[in-house]
């Protein structure tokens, strides 16, 4: 399907769980409620005319500032169909919570890397990963995420004594 | 006392972080039960400089030698998977010869890539002759992107709006004479290593990847194609100019180390094809749409992917409208691939795990970003 029919089909058939949907730059994106991230994830990976089999991308935007809370962004797509999908979810959160969504790992083994690098560089928990442990940064790196906006590491550089 | 009676218990063992054979700075921890591996858990990070985070306090020009760092045995691919994303989000277009020029590029360095993980795949498993063969035609690839850019490794060669310099009049000749002496120099490994029966002992049935686990796991590039899946970005969603030439998807059938050893081996041979193509058509005209230093693309965000010689490189950049992206998240192909390890190498000896490592093709820095 094309990024319109596949959008058409879509949003038909699940759309009492989609809240926003349209074409971002030439891909089809929807916009779920965080309750449903992990249902519609399983829905869309089982059904035949999907087929989300792989996921290309997955990660999170930092919007606190313009809309409250963190977005998370997975983009699915499938061999057998060559299509691809945006799916996105936002994370109500204000200054320094730590909010929580239920984990992709189990419906994509692949998620499971993406959401550790996601959990530790925004802050994001992700609720029954299998291994929850820090993925790029120091084991016993804690309580700073290096990925939300206004983090600098300027203020890590130790300067040299005069 | 029996054989039977012998108490024996699993043991770990730390492979790395400094291995010669990780390819980088990666740490196994394996469990292991005499000579066989029960378990591996990969710790990587230990090259991770947050270029997703320096990308959001750089300009989008600026950040294009940072892309050269993603992955700097294909700096031109990971440059090209960069500039794509930019274009398409400030909806800059790219003159012919530009696009020419960076298909040549990609397609020479993918090879060039390729040939370092043949060198270093071939040295693993206790050949060494490979190596100096690889680096001799390595060498004078490099030779070509050093009279274009003079830069050996990483090359902040393409530009948004598209390359940074054009090729001098001795690069035509010389990409001609190694174009016409390659193939034969591809022949050469494949006599050395293909049907050669301490290599095939070696990779034969080693480390076999199904196309389920493949699915699972998202793995892509020559690693997926050697399972017999026919995927290719090229041809599946035909960016820059791929769809003007005739080149093929080599594929394997048992997902194994040699298989995936065969899908490199004749994907060398059909990017020298795209580049003879490539040279042959090259169009005159200009190499660069000027584009401002402080280049302001419309507020919006686009996801772009490439098929870079590791599989797909995709970048996710959201833009505010200012001069700096608001987010940029860059997937990496090994980032990806090097979660099968853990799966693939199970049950099989140590020694095995060095090809089963080395047939994945991962780089680090890629991984880590």
């Amino acid at each position: 399907m094309d990024s319109e029919g596949l959008l058409k089909y879509i949003t038909e058939e699940y759309k009492d769980k989609i809240i926003d949907s349209g074409i971002v730059g030439g891909v089809a994106t929807i916009e779920v409620k965080p309750g449903d991230w992990e249902s519609i994830a399983e829905y869309l990976k089982g059904d035949m005319e999907t087929r989300f089999l792989s996921v290309s991308n997955y990660g999170a935007v930092d919007y606190r500032e313009k809309l409250g809370g963190y977005q998370l962004v997975i983009t699915l797509f499938s061999y057998e169909f060559n299509h691809k999908l945006t799916m996105k979810t936002l994370l109500p959160a204000e200054g320094e919570e730590c909010p929580e969504i239920k984990t992709l790992s189990a419906v994509w083994p692949v998620a499971d890397w993406f959401e550790r690098e996601t959990a530790e560089l925004f802050g994001i928990v992700f609720v029954g990963h299998p291994d929850p442990r820090h993925l790029m940064l120091d084991e016993d790196w804690d309580g700073e995420y290096p990925m939300r906006r206004g983090w600098s590491g300027r203020d890590f550089i130790t300067k040299p004594d005069k | 006392m029996t054989v039977k009676e012998l108490k024996t218990e699993e043991f770990m063992v730390n492979m790395g972080p400094q291995h010669p054979s990780t390819h980088g700075v990666c740490k196994l921890v394996i469990k292991m039960d005499g000579e066989e591996i029960k378990e591996i858990t990969p710790h990587v990070g230990f090259l991770h400089r947050s270029i997703e985070k320096i990308g959001e306090n750089r300009t989008y020009a600026q950040f294009v030698p940072y892309t050269d760092r993603i992955d700097y045995v294909a700096s031109m691919n990971a440059n090209h998977a960069y500039v794509i994303a930019a274009e398409k989000l400030g909806g800059v277009e790219v003159p012919e010869r530009a696009e020419y020029l960076r298909v040549i590029m990609a397609e020479l360095n993918r090879i060039a890539s390729h040939l370092v993980w043949l060198a270093t795949f071939a040295i693993d498993l206790g050949a060494v002759t490979p190596f100096l063969y690889a680096f001799r035609e390595r060498e004078m690839i490099l030779d070509l992107f050093e009279m274009t850019c003079g830069q050996r490794l990483t090359y902040n060669y393409m530009c948004i709006g598209g390359v940074n310099w054009d090729i001098p009049k001795e690069f035509e000749p010389k990409l001609r004479e190694f174009l016409k002496i390659f193939p034969s120099r591809v022949d050469d490994y494949e006599d050395l290593l293909t049907n050669n029966p301490i290599f095939l002992y070696r990779t034969k049935n080693i480390g076999i990847l199904s196309k389920e686990t493949a699915f699972e796991y998202s793995v892509s590039g020559p690693s997926l194609r050697g399972s017999g899946v026919k995927w290719d970005i090229r041809k599946a969603e035909s960016y820059s100019i791929y769809d003007r030439f005739d080149f093929d998807i080599p594929v394997g059938y048992n997902g194994d180390a040699w298989d995936r050893y065969r899908v490199r081996m004749r994907e060398m041979r059909e990017s020298a094809k795209i580049v003879q193509q490539a040279i042959d058509g090259l169009p005159g005209g200009d190499i660069q749409t000027k584009v401002p230093r402080t280049w302001k693309p419309p507020e919006g965000e686009v996801f772009t992917r490439i098929e870079a010689p590791r599989g797909e490189m995709a970048y996710h950049i959201v833009s505010d409208g200012s001069t700096k992206p608001y987010r940029m998240k860059i997937r990496t192909a090994s980032f990806c691939n090097l979660q099968v390890l853990p799966i693939i190498g199970i049950n099989h000896l140590i020694a095995d795990l060095v090809a089963i490592f080395g047939s994945l093709d991962i780089i680090l820095p890629e991984v880590d970003r």
